[in-house]
């Protein structure tokens, strides 16, 4: 294993500098190239105490009671602290403990990414921070690396267990709908809480997300994942990996590839959409078949050889290898012929979609007017009964599976009816709830933010269309004001509208 | 005619006498019946034959009544009476679907001719009358009556064939399986034909009304049954003030507002969103949709409940303001996106190159599953729900659905394209099962080019192989015929 390469992108020499010293502060004396580190009585590894409150969906200006939940962190530098974005997901209070000691210490988020699921934290407190010693990352990881997998039980005691590297690839995360690179660690210790480290010769080869105690394997971001989040850290604006903008599906039977007019031995996948706004939209259009990336031929399955990794699915050639704004040049097969293009890879914005994911379970923006309670309709909000799509609106849920996650025109959002609190004023309309609300006042709706200012300019809203009824909601303007007054002290309602913030 | 067979009959006295009980038992008949259904994954073949048994009892001359779903799907029906060792085999003369209903024939000169019919009641029972239930449930093989009151008169959902609601008579008197088909009596006269229960709840059985019954046996008595026309409205409560003063409604009053109309219903193009329904044949409707009938208020679809199919009903509507008079016909266009579980009728299906294609339908959804994390799945149901709501159903009366994959390496790579809804075949829209046949009789340049909605990865067949790979598959998989169309 080769400790001093950087992770699995080209970079220029001045940006490896910047993630090296981030990552090696305190500890520069002893990460020598080549050489096995010794283990110290240092803290490396701490406690991550989160305290979190989720918002209710339904009713977004209510928040959950609050619960606790607990993993690990790995000491990246001074006070600074690495953990799994999961784990500190809708955070309120973030702690952090010396294992075995009672002292906490309240942490700060510094930085966090859902689609790699990396978290990072930071502590002021200087008595906790002296005892701390950062733990060097590996530069690369390898199938077959032995490693050690380390965690504390409730008195404080570490346990050690071994592991081996059995996998390398491109996995779903289980927390966003994202892909990066993970490995498979097969270990014996049952390891009880994200975020423990995975050590190989005293390098941090990668941080644990899971553990699946049936078939005793660890879920494992690996090194590199990590060292390219620090480095995107340390910049002064955090850059999300680049999007690919497009999906493919394999490209393998024989008969289509005729169809298509493509060799069998040119490899290729096909490419089925492209995001209007996405890093190849002046390159690729449906139905090419996409041969080439980066200069790397793609077999019929989408897999690229990878110095590092070998056999690897695209996807890591896109967001793994590159930043956002780098150049790449593609090459692909458009009604029998070859062509070659290049494009400027652009991010993902789950905000540029109809139907955003809301992965980092943001507070949604919401109205209550007249006891109607309106917000933008979120993959979250589909979820939140707790039954997956299962338990949502059909009509709803459709939307979104139905193209709801493809970018949409710049802010166009549905905006819903989510549900009615029951009123006087809103008789007859209380047992609507999951509507699609198409116009307000007579003017089509593109996002809250539009009903927001028709409400603001027309005083009060008279009139909602609803998709697929014939009939629209009428309210009273005139009594918009009490009404408001008393829906909001009957149900405890702080705010009856947070039109301007985050979704 | 069967008017004249409901008509006849024993007036039975108020209190039963332990004599009556046992002249009832001659009417009340165990019904047992041996039953394949359809497989809706391999629609060429049906399970393999399952044996039951319901209740019935005597309306007429070697005629039974018992509900559909006991008769349904079945290849061989036996009538046998209380304490009589004899089986008589029955044939089915009319099945109701859509109201759970069926009536039974005996051929067989033999049957009993001391067994009379029993007669039915005026009318619907009120609450808390004492009833009783006959027939033969599990526990037992004899005859069981069993005792309650009239616990509730309701509209509700008939869940045979999932989709139909009409009136229901609740009652404590236990009504378990086996008991489906037999009589609810009131002083010795049938109120009821006992059909559900309700999982997990105490005391709760439902009958089918004498309006239901009677509706049916109305129906039937030309030689053919229609079923229940369908108005295919939906109504909002106009209650709230600005509602009505939008609606140009005064402050009090009634009248419900349309929501939406059924394309395929019989309000079609005769009233319009918007519209207020402010009377139907001469009584008021009230903001929610209710009417004063029988001294009751309902829905005033039931109303239209006891119309027959081919009537005419009478509204009263406020349009724009103005108040007008709608007659119009009750019947209705089939609707093709009405996914009533189907019986009794083979399902459609075509296979090419071991691709199974078959129209959705309630039965389909039910063998698919529930897995609405899949799109493809997720999307049927969509279909099924909201595809007349949401303007999907358009030059399409199928929605055609690739439903299974019987592997063959013709095939091998078209898993991915399972439970996708085809658009177009070989360049053809394809909006019924058999637009598809037909187009894929004609390929495009040696290939079969199939098109999903929603997606631009085209399906492609070489045309060539087909013939020899849907020879191969049909030896395979047994399956005796390709293609089955209506």
């Amino acid at each position: 294993m080769s400790k001093t390469s950087l992770p699995g992108f080209d970079l220029p020499r001045r940006r490896r500098w910047r993630v090296w010293a981030l990552v090696l502060c305190g500890l520069a004396a002893r990460t020598v190239a080549g050489e096995a580190l010794a283990v110290t009585n240092a803290v490396q590894v701490v406690d991550v105490l989160v305290t979190t409150q989720t918002c209710d969906e339904r009713m977004p200006w209510r928040l959950s009671r609050p619960m606790t939940r607990q993993g690990y962190g790995v000491v990246v530098g001074p006070g600074r602290v690495l953990t799994t974005e999961e784990l500190i997901r809708q955070a309120t209070l973030v702690e952090l403990r010396q294992p075995g000691r009672a002292m906490k210490v309240a942490a700060t988020l510094r930085q966090s990414d859902p689609q790699c699921n990396v978290a990072l934290l930071e502590t002021t407190d200087a008595a906790f921070c002296r005892e701390l010693a950062p733990v060097p990352l590996a530069g690369q990881v390898a199938r077959g690396d032995q490693t050690r997998i380390v965690q504390y039980d409730d008195s404080g005691l570490r346990q050690e267990g071994t592991g081996r590297i059995i996998e390398i690839g491109v996995e779903a995360l289980p927390s966003a709908p994202a892909a990066v690179l993970t490995c498979r660690v097969l270990s014996d210790l049952r390891v009880l809480n994200p975020g423990a480290p995975v050590f190989s010769d005293g390098y941090l080869a990668g941080m644990m997300m899971r553990y699946d105690a049936q078939h005793q394997t660890g879920f494992v971001l690996p090194a590199p994942v990590l060292s390219r989040f620090l480095l995107m850290a340390a910049e002064p604006e955090y850059q999300a990996p680049p999007s690919e903008g497009f999906s493919w599906v394999p490209l393998v039977d024989a008969v289509k590839r005729r169809y298509l007019g493509v060799p069998a031995e040119v490899g290729g996948v096909l490419i089925i959409e492209v995001a209007t706004n996405g890093s190849v939209a002046t390159a690729l259009q449906p139905n090419d078949v996409l041969v080439a990336w980066d200069g790397f031929a793609l077999d019929n399955q989408g897999f690229y050889p990878d110095p590092q990794y070998g056999r690897t699915r695209l996807v890591h050639a896109i967001a793994g290898r590159h930043r956002v704004n780098d150049r790449v040049t593609l090459e692909f097969i458009r009604r029998g012929v070859r062509q070659k293009s290049a494009v400027v890879l652009q991010p993902y914005q789950e905000e540029d979609t109809l139907v955003p994911e809301n992965t980092r379970g943001t507070p949604p923006a919401y109205l209550v007017e007249s006891g109607l309670v309106l917000r933008e309709l979120t993959a979250r909000y589909l979820r939140a009964g707790g039954r997956g799509l299962g338990g949502a609106n059909l009509r709803l849920a459709h939307l979104y599976l139905a193209g709801g996650s493809r970018p949409a025109p710049a802010g166009e959002h549905l905006v819903i009816l989510s549900g009615v609190l029951p009123d006087p004023a809103n008789v007859g309309y209380q047992e609507l709830r999951d509507e699609l609300v198409t116009a307000v006042n007579g003017e089509p709706v593109h996002n809250l933010a539009e009903v927001c200012r028709i409400l603001d300019r027309d005083g009060s809203l008279t009139r909602l269309r609803l998709e697929g009824r014939g009939v629209e909601l009428a309210l009273d303007a005139t009594q918009r004001a009490s009404v408001n007054a008393r829906i909001a002290r009957a149900y405890r309602i702080p705010e009856l509208r947070r039109c301007a913030g985050a979704r | 005619m069967l008017g004249g067979v409901v008509l006849a009959g024993v007036l039975w006295p108020a209190r039963l006498p332990a004599a009556a009980i046992e002249t009832l038992r001659a009417s009340v008949l165990k019904i047992y019946v041996t039953v394949q259904r359809h497989d809706y994954l391999q629609p060429w073949q049906v399970s393999p034959p399952g044996y039951g048994n319901g209740s019935g009892f005597l309306i007429g001359k070697r005629r039974i009544l018992t509900n559909a779903h006991v008769v349904s799907d079945t290849t061989f029906i036996e009538v046998q009476r209380d304490g009589d060792a004899r089986r008589f085999p029955a044939r089915v003369a009319y099945i109701a679907h859509d109201c759970d209903l069926a009536l039974l024939a005996v051929d067989d000169p033999a049957f009993p001719e001391d067994a009379r019919a029993i007669r039915f009641g005026e009318d619907l029972p009120k609450l808390n009358e004492e009833v009783m239930a006959l027939g033969f449930p599990m526990g037992g093989a004899r005859l069981s009556l069993t005792r309650g009151v009239v616990s509730r008169i309701d509209y509700s959902g008939y869940s045979h064939s999932d989709v139909d609601s009409h009136l229901v008579v609740q009652t404590d008197a236990a009504i378990n399986p086996g008991n489906s088909g037999g009589p609810v009596l009131l002083d010795g006269r049938v109120i009821g034909v006992a059909f559900q229960g309700v999982m997990g709840a105490q005391n709760i059985g439902y009958a089918i009304p004498l309006p239901v019954i009677q509706h049916m046996l109305r129906d039937v008595a030309d030689g053919q049954y229609h079923g229940y026309p369908e108005l295919g409205v939906h109504t909002r409560d106009t209650r709230n003030p600005a509602l009505r003063q939008a609606l140009h409604l005064p402050p009090a009053g009634g009248g419900a507002a349309v929501d939406w109309v059924d394309p395929f219903g019989a309000a079609h193009q005769r009233l319009f969103p918007g519209d207020v329904l402010l009377g139907v044949e001469g009584l008021a409707i009230a903001t929610d949709g209710s009417i004063a009938l029988d001294g009751n208020m309902v829905d005033f679809a039931e109303l239209v409940e006891r119309k027959q199919w081919g009537e005419q009903i009478r509204f009263e509507v406020a349009r724009s303001g103005v108040v007008q008079r709608v007659e119009l016909p009750l019947r209705n266009p089939v609707d093709p996106f009405c996914y009533r579980l189907q019986y009794d009728e083979p399902p459609e299906y075509h296979i090419a190159a071991g691709l199974v294609f078959q129209p959705v339908t309630r039965n389909l959804l039910g063998a698919i599953g529930g897995d609405l994390e899949n799109r493809a799945v997720h999307n049927l149901f969509y279909l099924a729900m909201f595809a007349k709501m949401d303007d999907q159903f358009r030059d399409r009366p199928q929605i055609v659905v690739l439903a299974n994959r019987l592997p063959h390496s013709v095939n091998t790579y078209h898993e991915a394209y399972r439970y996708q809804v085809v658009c177009e075949a070989n360049g053809r829209p394809v909006g019924t099962l058999r637009d598809l046949v037909q187009a894929l009789q004609q390929p495009t340049n040696g290939f079969h080019v199939i098109r999903f909605d929603g997606s631009p990865d085209p399906l492609v067949l070489d045309a060539a192989q087909m013939p020899e790979a849907d020879r191969q598959i049909g030896r395979r998989y047994e399956i005796p015929s390709m293609t089955r169309l209506r």
